[in-house]
């Protein structure tokens, strides 16, 4: 399954969720405009760190564990990019384990006859648990690596359109007030002190 | 504001150089030089401007950022002494942040008080087995005066709680506006049969000594104030010191060793600076706030032949009785969302447990808060899965989106001070400045893990009557990671089982002061920077009187 296409599944279910509850505010439409508009361009970013097949299998494993449903997950969010931009970079210490677990993967989806990022979701499931159960540590750091490229700063490649941000409920502004949650919102008199 | 900011040549004798410019560097710098002595302050990390600081947990915690680069700063760590320890491969064991302002930046800002029993508890209960539990050669009544001063000169908000300990004048400015898990911690508290109080921060509600109050942005704990509302020494020591017209901010200054002469006095203090060119600084006298690996590290790595086994260490104590304190940790996740990551770390506090009960069994005592998660990133990485959750696939996605329905009633407890709980220099692994790297080893006290998880029992009690849907417990287990490094020259009346004295001279250096949580004798019950700074305050107004007399 090559990247750009799981990314065009998801922008034919997020046509539908574009009204969605997730999907609020000036800024998000901005940024939901540029992955959709990136999308349509149906160019796949070079890798500079991982191979291409690393790349490839690594952008499937992080569909396994943030999948994409009714909202967007970790493909939709680049985690792929992120990954491969701060694994060569300031994460270096962990390409290590990233490319242990990749090899792993790469050997048990070669028993199954297809790279990793070819096979069908339950097969590449079952290999995720595999990988789980027999390499805890390596599958530890990929986690890592997927999800800081979900819910980390943009700035560093990932959360895409802030997808990760949006999933989490989480608004980076440089002000807020209160009340802050529901539960204070009955605390903040005008004659508090 | 421009002004001509004063320095100080290397061969110039200055009065004082202080090594480090965090929570105790920042006050003995203003303190000392205010008081008419110049002082050069040596700091290992850069001089940084609110406007450089971010909201970025990414570059806070995993870049080169205020933790300094991973592989410049090299550590190991082992649970003790009879295996080898391992070079850290994805985090630092001891975290610090490397910055003009030290970790008072990324620090979360809860200012908690000691209290009166948590200075002479060894005589109150007795020994501990295991343990080198001892009294302060100082009380409650001799800090007091210091707490007020950084109550109003770091400028802490607050209001008094009940079973505070007693206080010379009021808080400066109110308590932080309540946050919803300050609402579910205070509401759950009186559920459960206890009390709460407003959470003691170092962030300004009002504007105070010319400073601005905070603006909620919610990104305290871990990252720097773009606005200088958290009281860190940036925002506000440094800039009395540099006013007094008597102080030098050396930044990218790392330390390397403190020279003595023959006659057994510190006379220079070695760094290479930020161009890699080894220098030292002349100074009368030395003063080490540099924190609880640093210190200790500094010492040890001075060694000369008249102190073969590193500076003052004749007690051999440098290093030994590293205290971390210790968090258990309960999650709650409520129907409506909470957004933690709104404001300050901490609105309300639980203190109810904080004296020890020998009928429990083991020693041990602490307070609970409530807060979110450091960070997107740290929820992400290291928050989820909770234990028995899927660690990948659908259910593990949907629980990530938790976040801005949950909170962590996070308790704060005691570390018995062990000797073979320690920092040295590890043999093999070499900074980038070629200092050994920082050793640790440490096992908890089994009274440390018997009272974390009585105090997570507490915890659990208060989220189930706070009306929480589902309840997590983490499970306690041996400390890895820490942030509060305590203990490592301690303070004593005696020579031989401890580093420096009641006015943090060394013993063994009549020249050489140290102040920082090194210089604690117990843990606290988990809070420990306001007594860092009350110390270096009564540090420096004793050091002072001492340089007036000639006694330096």
């Amino acid at each position: 399954m090559p990247p750009s296409s799981s990314r065009r599944d998801f922008l034919a279910t997020s046509g539908g969720a574009l009204g969605g509850a997730w999907f609020f505010g000036l800024g998000p439409l901005v940024d939901e405009t540029r992955v959709w508009a990136r999308s349509m361009v149906g160019s796949p970013r070079p890798m500079d760190t991982f191979t291409e097949r690393e790349g490839a299998d690594f952008e499937a494993f992080s569909g396994r564990v943030i999948p994409t449903d009714d909202t967007p997950g970790a493909i939709e969010a680049g985690a792929v990019h992120f990954a491969d931009r701060a694994l060569g970079s300031f994460l270096e210490r962990m390409l290590p384990p990233v490319r242990d677990g990749l090899a792993l993967l790469d050997a048990w989806s070669s028993e199954e006859g297809a790279p990793f990022a070819e096979l069908d979701p339950d097969t590449q499931d079952r290999l995720v648990a595999r990988l789980e159960a027999d390499a805890g540590d390596a599958f530890f750091v990929m986690r890592s690596v997927v999800v800081i490229g979900f819910v980390g700063d943009p700035s560093y490649g990932g959360n895409d359109g802030r997808v990760g941000w949006r999933h989490l409920g989480f608004e980076d502004a440089f002000v807020h007030e209160p009340p802050f949650g529901f539960y204070d919102r009955d605390e903040h008199g005008v004659n508090e002190r | 504001m421009t002004q001509d900011l004063r320095t100080y040549r290397t061969d110039e004798e200055v009065d004082f150089v202080v090594v480090g410019s965090g929570a105790a560097g920042g006050v003995l710098a203003k303190e000392l030089s205010t008081a008419g002595f110049s002082v050069v302050v040596l700091e290992q990390g850069p001089y940084l401007r609110p406007y450089q600081f971010r909201h970025d947990d990414i570059d806070g915690f995993l870049v080169d950022g205020l933790l300094g680069r991973f592989d410049e700063h090299p550590q190991s760590f082992r649970s003790s002494p009879e295996v080898e320890a391992e070079p850290a491969t994805l985090f630092p064991p001891l975290i610090y942040a490397k910055a003009v302002g030290g970790s008072s930046l990324h620090f979360a800002a809860n200012y908690w008080r000691f209290r009166p029993v948590d200075f002479n508890e060894r005589s109150v209960l007795g020994p501990m087995s295991g343990s080198s539990f001892a009294d302060w050669p100082i009380g409650y009544d001799d800090l007091e005066p210091y707490y007020t001063k950084v109550d109003w000169e770091v400028g802490v908000s607050g209001s008094p709680g009940p079973g505070d300990p007693r206080r010379s004048r009021a808080y400066p400015v109110p308590p932080m506006p309540i946050t919803s898990s300050g609402v579910l911690l205070r509401d759950g508290a009186a559920g459960a049969g206890y009390t709460s109080a407003p959470a003691p921060l170092a962030v300004l509600s009002e504007p105070h000594n010319d400073r601005a109050p905070c603006i909620h942005c919610g990104f305290c704990w871990g990252n720097a104030c773009e606005v200088g509302a958290k009281s860190s020494s940036l925002a506000s020591m440094i800039p009395v010191a540099e006013r007094s017209g008597n102080c030098e901010i050396r930044d990218l200054s790392v330390v390397t060793r403190v020279e003595t002469t023959a006659a057994g006095r510190a006379d220079r203090v070695v760094y290479i600076d930020r161009n890699g060119i080894e220098r030292a600084q002349r100074a009368r006298a030395v003063v080490l706030a540099a924190n609880g690996a640093e210190t200790p590290r500094l010492l040890l790595g001075s060694e000369t032949s008249r102190f073969p086994d590193g500076l003052a260490n004749s007690s051999g104590m440098v290093g030994r009785n590293l205290m971390f304190n210790y968090n258990p940790v309960v999650w709650a996740e409520y129907d409506n969302p909470l957004n933690e990551w709104k404001s300050v770390v901490a609105t309300r506090v639980v203190m109810d447990f904080y004296d020890a009960d020998p009928s429990r069994g083991f020693y041990g005592g602490g307070g609970i808060d409530a807060r979110g998660s450091l960070a997107p990133l740290f929820w992400g990485m290291l928050d989820h899965p909770m234990e028995g959750e899927p660690g990948w696939g659908p259910e593990y996605k949907r629980n990530l989106g938790r976040y801005s329905h949950t909170m962590q009633l996070m308790g704060h407890s005691t570390s018995l001070p062990v000797e073979t709980n320690r920092v040295d220099l590890d043999p093999e692994l070499r900074d980038a400045w070629g200092r050994p790297g920082l050793r640790t080893t440490y096992m908890d006290h089994p009274d440390d893990l018997g009272f974390a998880a009585f105090l997570q029992d507490r915890a659990m009690e208060i989220a189930e009557a706070s009306g929480a849907r589902k309840t997590w417990r983490v499970p306690i287990g041996p400390s890895t990671i820490a942030a509060h490094l305590l203990g490592t020259a301690r303070m004593g009346d005696d020579p031989a089982t401890s580093v420096v004295d009641r006015y943090h001279r060394t013993h063994d250096v009549p020249n050489l002061f140290i102040c920082d949580g090194s210089s604690f004798v117990t843990s606290g019950r988990g809070q420990p920077t306001m007594t860092i700074q009350a110390l270096a305050f009564r540090a420096g107004e004793h050091i002072a009187e001492f340089a007036r007399r000639g006694e330096i």
